[in-house]
C-alpha cells in the first residue's frame, strides 16, 4: 500500500468541505472514462451520495454504469469542451479524468482548468509522467497543465509488490502515522501455528505481545476448505455467494480457522518475525525475481525491481518474440529476458526458479498470472504474487496458493477515494467491499474523553486501533484513557460506519 | 539508374577538385617556385576544369528525388575512381612518375590514405608534388565527398545517400539534423586538429612543408612522408627533437583514428564521451594491450638495448599501424616474429567507425566477439534472449547482419586478392602481408613490401589490383562493388 498522501488529500478536503471541516459536503464529481477504474469509483461514490457525471464515448458502457449506481451519464469525448459547458462546470465541481490514455486525461484537465475547475485528479500510466524522477516536472509544471493530483497506477502497484516483496506473508498492508505503523493482514495458512488458538490466547505468544488482531476476514460457508477443483467448480458453476467471505471485528473467543485473513495492528518494528506463525515456510530471502509478462506494469516493475535490489537477478517473461527484443533492447540490461510463456516451468526452473525465487504474475492477462503463479507454487515452491483486475480474483485467491494478489485498479480507486475524503485514511473496501479505516482528533466535546475503552460501548462492528498521543503510540488495551488531542484510529466495518461517524462528529 | 544525376555530381567534384590544383599551381608558382611543376599543375588544372564543366553543363536540371540509395551508391563509387584519376595527373604531367599506371597507383593510395607508394627516391620530386601527394591523404581521410556535401548543400536530400555511402563504419550518424551541416562540422574538427598538429610539430622545431605533410599524413591516416625513410628519418639524422615529433605525430594518428563524432562532442564541451563510448574504450584497450606486448617481446628478444626504446619504437608502430596510418621509425620488418603477427593482426582490425583510418573497423570485431560469446551463452540459457549491446549503444539485428556481412566480404575479397596475386610468385608473407596493407589502407606491409621497400617493383596488373582493393577497402567494399553489378545499370 503506498504511503498516505496526506498533502493531496488535505488540500482536496478543504475545498469539498469547505469551513464546516467536519461535515463532508457532497459535491458534484465528474469522471471522464467508464473503464474500470472510472466505473469502480462512480459505484462507490454515488453509494456515498455524491452527484456523479460519468462521461464516456461508449454509450454501452454507460448503459452499464447506469445499472451499477444512481449516476448522470454524458456520451461524448472527455476533450470536448462543449460538454463541460453544458453541464456548466464550475469550480466548486471535482474533476477526475481517468480514461486509459495518459493525454486525454491531461488535455481534458486542462479544459476543465479553463472552466475555473480546481480539484482535477488525472490518472497517468507513462514512467515519463513521474514528477519525482525528473526536477521540471515539478508540482508548478503540472499546476500550469491544470492537473492537481496525479495518480500513476502502475506506480502504486509496484510500491505494492515491493512492499509485499519485503513482508512476505502479508496481503495487504496500510501504513500510517508517517509509516511508522501498519495494519497488515496475513493469511493463515494450511498447518499454521495459530489455527485453534483463540484471539485470547494470542496475548501469551511473545511475539504478538505488542500487537493487536483489529479485525478477521473468513469464510462464510461451511469450515470446510475446498480443494483446488472444487475452487475451480465453485468458479464455474456456483454464485458467487458461496465463495463470499464476510469482514468481523472479532472478540477474545475468536477461534482462528485456516484460511482466515487476520488484519494485525501495530508499530512497524513489532511486525517482524510473525509471517512465519501464519504459514510455514515463507522464506524472506530471495535470489531471483521472474516477472511474467511485457506490458507497462511489468517492464517498470522489472526497472524498479532492478534499482531496489541490485543484487537480486530479474527475469522477465514474454512469449513474443518482437517484444522480447523489445524489451532487451530497452531495457536495463541486468534485466533478463526470457523469450518463454507462462505455463513454461521447465525452463523457469532450468534459470533457476526455486523456492528461494519470488514469480510474479504482472502480464496483462490476469487468468495467465493466476495460472502461473500457482504453477509456479506448484512446481518450485517459489513465494508468488499475482496481478489481477477484478474483484473476483481478490476474492479467490484464498482458496488458492498463491501467496499475495494485487490489484492495480483497486488500488487507485483506494487512492483517489483517499484523495477525496475527509479523515478517511485508508479505504480496504475496495480490496473487500466492507470495511474502512479512519482517523479522528478527539474533540473536547467527544463523548468519549476520559473514559477508560472497557468502560465504553463502542460500536459493534468497530475498533480503535491505535491511539496517538503526540508522538506515543498506545495500544488501546481496555484500560486506556481518551485524553483531548489524541488521535484515534478506527477500523470499521461499513455496518458502523454512520455510528462511529457520529461518535466523532457530532457536535 | 539516373545518369544525369551521376555526370552532374561528377562534374561538381571534378568542379571542386580544380579549385585544388589552381591553388596548388600558385604554390608552385610563389612558394617553391619550380616552373615545370607549376606548369604540370596548371595544366591539370585546365583538364579538370574542362571535363567538370563539360560534365556538370552537359545535362540539364535534374531533381533532388533522382538521388536515390542507389544513385549514392554510384556516385560515391564512380566519383572516387575519377578523382583518383584526375589527381593524378599532376605526377604524370610533371613527369615525376612516367609511368601512368604507378601514377594512378601513387594517386589512389593518397586518396584512400593507405600510403604505400611506387617512389624509390622520394626526396628526388620536387617539393610542390610531394604536398600534393600528401595533401590527397587529407582530403581522401575525411572523405572528398563528404568535403562537396559541407561546401554545396544544394546536393541536399540525395547528400545522406553519399554521406552513408562514403563515411567509414557500419552505421554513420548525422551529428546535427542537416547533412550538410554535419558534414561541415565534421571538416571543421578536422581543420581545427590539422591546425593543431601544424602548429605543434613546426613549434617542435619541424619545418613548415615537412609538418604540413606529416599532418596531412596523420591526420588523413594515410603515411606519406616526403623522407625516404619516414618519420624514422630525424631520429637516424640525429635530429634532437625528434622523439616530439615523434610523439606529437602518435597523438594526432590516435586522434585521427577515433572517432570524429566523439571528438565534436569534445570540442562542445563533453569531455567524458569519450569514456561513454565503448568503441572508443576498446579501440585504447587494444592499442595499450599490443603495445605492451610488442615492446616485452622486443625488450625478451634484445631488439633495442633499453626498455626506453622498446616502448618507444612499439608505442608508434602500434598506433600508426592500427590506425592505418602506416608512418614508421623503425623497420618493423626485422622485428621479432610474434611483434609482427601482432601488427598484421592490428592491420586486418584497423581504426574506429567514424575515424579517418580504415580496416575492418573495432566495433565490427567488437561485435563479431560479443555475437560469438551470445552464441555460447545461449547454449546454456536457451530462453535467454540476449541483445548486442555496449552500455548505452544498442545495435539492431539489421545493423548487425549488415557487420557480419562486410566482415565475411572483407574476407572474401581478402581471399580472392592474394589467390590472383600469388600468380606474381613472390614470397607468402610479402603477397599476405601487401595485400592486408592496400585493402585496410594502411601502407607498408612486411618482407619485400615492408618499411625500407615499396611497391614499385611489382608488376602492373599486381598494382591495378592493389589500387582496386585499396578503394575497396576506404569505401567499405559495397560502393564499388555495386559498379559491377549488372542490376545497378538497368533502369
Amino acid at each position: 500500500m503506498s504511503k498516505p498522501k496526506k498533502s493531496m488529500a488535505s488540500s482536496i478536503v478543504e475545498k469539498l468541505s469547505g469551513k464546516d471541516k467536519n461535515k463532508i459536503v457532497k459535491n458534484r464529481v465528474v469522471i471522464v472514462g467508464a473503464g474500470q477504474v472510472g466505473l469502480h469509483i462512480m459505484e462507490r461514490l454515488s453509494q456515498e451520495n455524491y452527484n456523479v457525471i460519468l462521461i464516456d464515448e461508449s454509450e454501452e458502457i454507460l448503459a452499464k454504469s447506469r445499472a451499477l449506481g444512481d449516476v448522470a451519464t454524458i456520451l461524448g469525448n472527455g476533450c470536448n469542451p462543449d460538454i463541460y459547458a453544458e453541464i456548466a462546470l464550475n469550480k466548486k465541481d471535482v474533476f477526475l479524468a481517468v480514461t486509459n490514455s495518459d493525454e486525454t486525461n491531461l488535455v481534458a484537465c486542462n479544459i476543465a482548468q479553463t472552466y475555473g475547475c480546481t480539484t482535477k485528479i488525472a490518472r497517468v500510466r507513462q514512467s515519463f509522467y513521474r514528477s519525482e524522477e525528473k526536477s521540471h516536472l515539478n508540482p508548478e509544471f503540472w499546476k500550469k497543465m491544470g492537473v492537481e493530483v496525479l495518480f500513476n497506477q502502475d506506480l502504486l502497484t509496484i510500491n505494492e509488490i515491493q512492499h509485499l516483496i519485503d513482508n512476505p506473508g502479508t496481503i495487504d498492508t496500510v501504513f500510517l502515522n508517517k509509516d511508522k505503523v501498519q495494519i497488515a493482514a496475513y493469511k493463515v495458512k494450511p498447518n499454521s501455528l495459530l489455527i485453534g488458538r483463540r484471539l485470547i490466547g494470542l496475548r501469551d505468544v511473545p511475539l504478538f505481545e505488542n500487537l493487536l488482531v483489529v479485525a478477521v476476514n473468513t469464510f462464510l460457508s461451511s469450515n470446510e476448505k475446498p480443494d483446488f477443483l472444487g475452487t475451480i467448480k465453485n468458479k464455474l458453476n456456483i454464485t458467487r455467494e458461496s465463495v463470499k467471505t464476510n469482514t468481523i471485528i472479532p472478540r477474545g473467543d475468536y477461534k482462528i480457522t485456516e484460511g482466515d485473513l487476520l488484519y494485525v495492528a501495530g508499530a512497524r518494528n513489532d511486525f517482524s518475525g510473525i509471517s512465519h506463525l501464519f504459514g510455514p515456510k515463507l522464506i524472506k530471502d530471495f535470489s531471483k525475481v521472474f516477472i511474467l509478462g511485457g506490458s507497462i506494469l511489468s517492464r517498470q516493475l522489472a526497472t524498479h525491481l532492478t534499482k531496489a535490489y541490485p543484487k537480486k537477478k530479474i527475469f522477465l517473461l514474454e512469449l513474443s518474440k518482437k517484444d522480447a527484443f523489445y524489451l532487451a533492447e530497452s531495457l536495463d540490461p541486468r534485466i533478463n529476458v526470457l523469450l518463454t510463456g507462462p505455463h513454461d516451468m521447465n525452463s523457469l526452473i532450468n534459470e533457476g526458479l526455486d523456492k528461494y525465487s519470488i514469480f510474479i504474475g504482472a502480464s496483462k492477462d490476469e487468468d495467465d498470472n493466476v495460472l502461473s503463479c500457482l504453477l509456479a507454487k506448484e512446481k518450485s515452491n517459489a513465494r508468488t504474487i499475482a496481478v489481477v483486475q477484478s474483484n473476483t480474483y481478490g476474492q479467490l485467491v484464498k482458496y488458492l496458493d498463491i501467496d499475495a494478489t494485487v490489484s492495480p485498479k483497486s488500488l487507485i480507486v483506494e487512492d483517489v477515494l483517499r484523495a477525496l475524503r475527509h479523515n478517511v485514511y485508508d479505504v480496504l473496501s475496495a480490496k473487500e467491499h466492507d470495511a474502512e479505516i479512519l482517523e479522528f482528533e478527539v474533540s473536547s466535546k467527544c463523548v468519549l474523553v476520559n473514559q477508560r475503552l472497557r468502560e465504553f460501548k463502542f460500536p459493534e462492528n468497530a475498533i480503535i486501533a491505535f491511539i496517538f498521543r503526540g508522538d506515543e503510540i498506545i495500544i488501546p488495551r481496555g484500560e486506556v484513557t481518551v485524553n483531548v488531542g489524541d488521535h484515534l484510529v478506527i477500523f470499521s466495518l461499513k455496518s458502523s460506519l454512520e455510528e462511529v461517524l457520529s461518535i466523532f462528529q457530532s457536535k | 539508374m539516373h545518369y544525369r544525376v551521376i555526370s552532374s555530381i561528377l562534374g561538381i567534384f571534378l568542379l571542386i577538385l580544380s579549385f585544388f590544383l589552381l591553388i596548388f599551381y600558385f604554390v608552385a608558382l610563389f612558394i617553391y617556385p619550380e616552373e615545370a611543376q607549376a606548369y604540370s599543375f596548371l595544366l591539370s588544372f585546365i583538364i579538370t576544369l574542362t571535363v567538370g564543366l563539360v560534365l556538370f553543363l552537359s545535362v540539364g536540371k535534374f531533381s533532388e528525388d533522382d538521388v536515390t540509395f542507389r544513385e549514392g551508391f554510384v556516385v560515391v563509387g564512380i566519383g572516387w575512381i575519377v578523382i583518383t584519376l584526375f589527381g593524378a595527373l599532376p605526377f604524370y604531367i610533371s613527369n615525376d612518375i612516367p609511368s601512368f599506371t604507378d601514377a594512378y597507383f601513387e594517386s589512389m593510395s593518397g586518396f584512400t590514405t593507405t600510403g604505400a607508394s611506387i617512389l624509390t627516391n622520394i626526396e628526388a620530386l620536387g617539393k610542390t608534388v610531394l604536398l600534393w601527394r600528401s595533401f590527397t591523404h587529407w582530403l581522401g581521410g575525411m572523405g572528398f565527398i563528404v568535403l562537396s556535401l559541407a561546401i554545396l548543400p544544394a546536393l541536399g536530400v540525395g547528400g545522406m545517400q553519399l554521406y552513408i555511402a562514403e563515411v567509414p563504419g557500419p552505421n554513420p550518424e548525422k551529428l546535427v539534423p542537416r547533412v550538410g551541416q554535419t558534414a561541415r562540422i565534421l571538416y571543421m574538427v578536422y581543420i581545427v586538429l590539422t591546425v593543431a598538429q601544424v602548429a605543434a610539430l613546426y613549434l617542435a622545431g619541424m619545418n613548415m612543408f615537412e609538418s604540413l605533410c606529416h599532418t596531412f599524413g596523420s591526420m588523413g591516416t594515410g603515411g606519406f612522408s616526403p623522407l625516404n625513410n619516414s618519420v624514422g628519418q630525424y631520429k637516424a639524422n640525429g635530429i634532437s627533437a625528434a622523439f616530439s615529433f615523434e610523439l606529437i605525430i602518435i597523438i594526432f594518428m590516435f586522434i585521427a583514428g577515433s572517432n570524429f563524432a566523439l571528438h565534436y562532442r569534445a570540442f562542445k564541451g563533453n569531455w567524458r564521451v569519450y569514456f561513454q563510448d565503448p568503441e572508443f574504450k576498446f579501440y585504447v584497450f587494444i592499442i595499450v594491450f599490443s603495445f605492451l606486448s610488442i615492446a616485452l617481446d622486443l625488450f625478451k628478444n634484445s631488439v633495442y638495448n633499453t626498455w626506453q626504446e622498446c616502448l618507444r619504437h612499439s608505442s608508434f608502430t602500434v598506433v600508426s599501424i592500427i590506425t592505418t596510418t602506416g608512418y614508421s621509425t623503425e623497420d618493423f620488418d626485422v622485428w621479432p616474429v610474434a611483434s609482427k603477427f601482432f601488427l598484421v593482426f592490428l592491420m586486418f582490425i584497423g581504426a574506429t567507425a567514424g575515424s579517418t583510418g580504415g580496416g575492418i573497423k573495432v566495433l565490427r570485431i567488437m561485435t563479431l566477439i560479443r555475437q560469438a560469446l551470445v552464441e555460447l551463452k545461449h547454449v546454456i540459457h536457451p530462453k535467454r534472449v540476449y541483445v548486442i549491446r555496449f552500455g548505452q549503444m544498442y545495435i539492431s539485428r539489421e545493423v548487425l547482419a549488415s557487420m557480419n556481412m562486410f566482415v565475411l566480404l572483407y574476407i572474401i575479397f581478402y581471399v580472392a586478392a592474394v589467390l590472383i596475386l600469388s600468380a606474381t610468385g613472390f614470397d607468402m608473407a610479402t603477397i599476405a602481408t601487401m595485400v592486408v596493407a592496400c585493402f585496410s589502407n594502411v601502407g607498408p606491409g612486411f618482407s619485400m613490401v615492408g618499411p625500407a621497400h615499396n611497391y614499385g617493383f611489382l608488376p602492373d596488373y599486381a598494382k591495378w589490383i592493389l589500387s582496386y582493393m585499396m578503394v575497396l577497402g576506404r569505401l567499405e567494399i559495397l560502393p564499388i562493388i555495386v559498379l559491377s553489378l549488372p542490376g545497378t545499370w538497368t533502369k
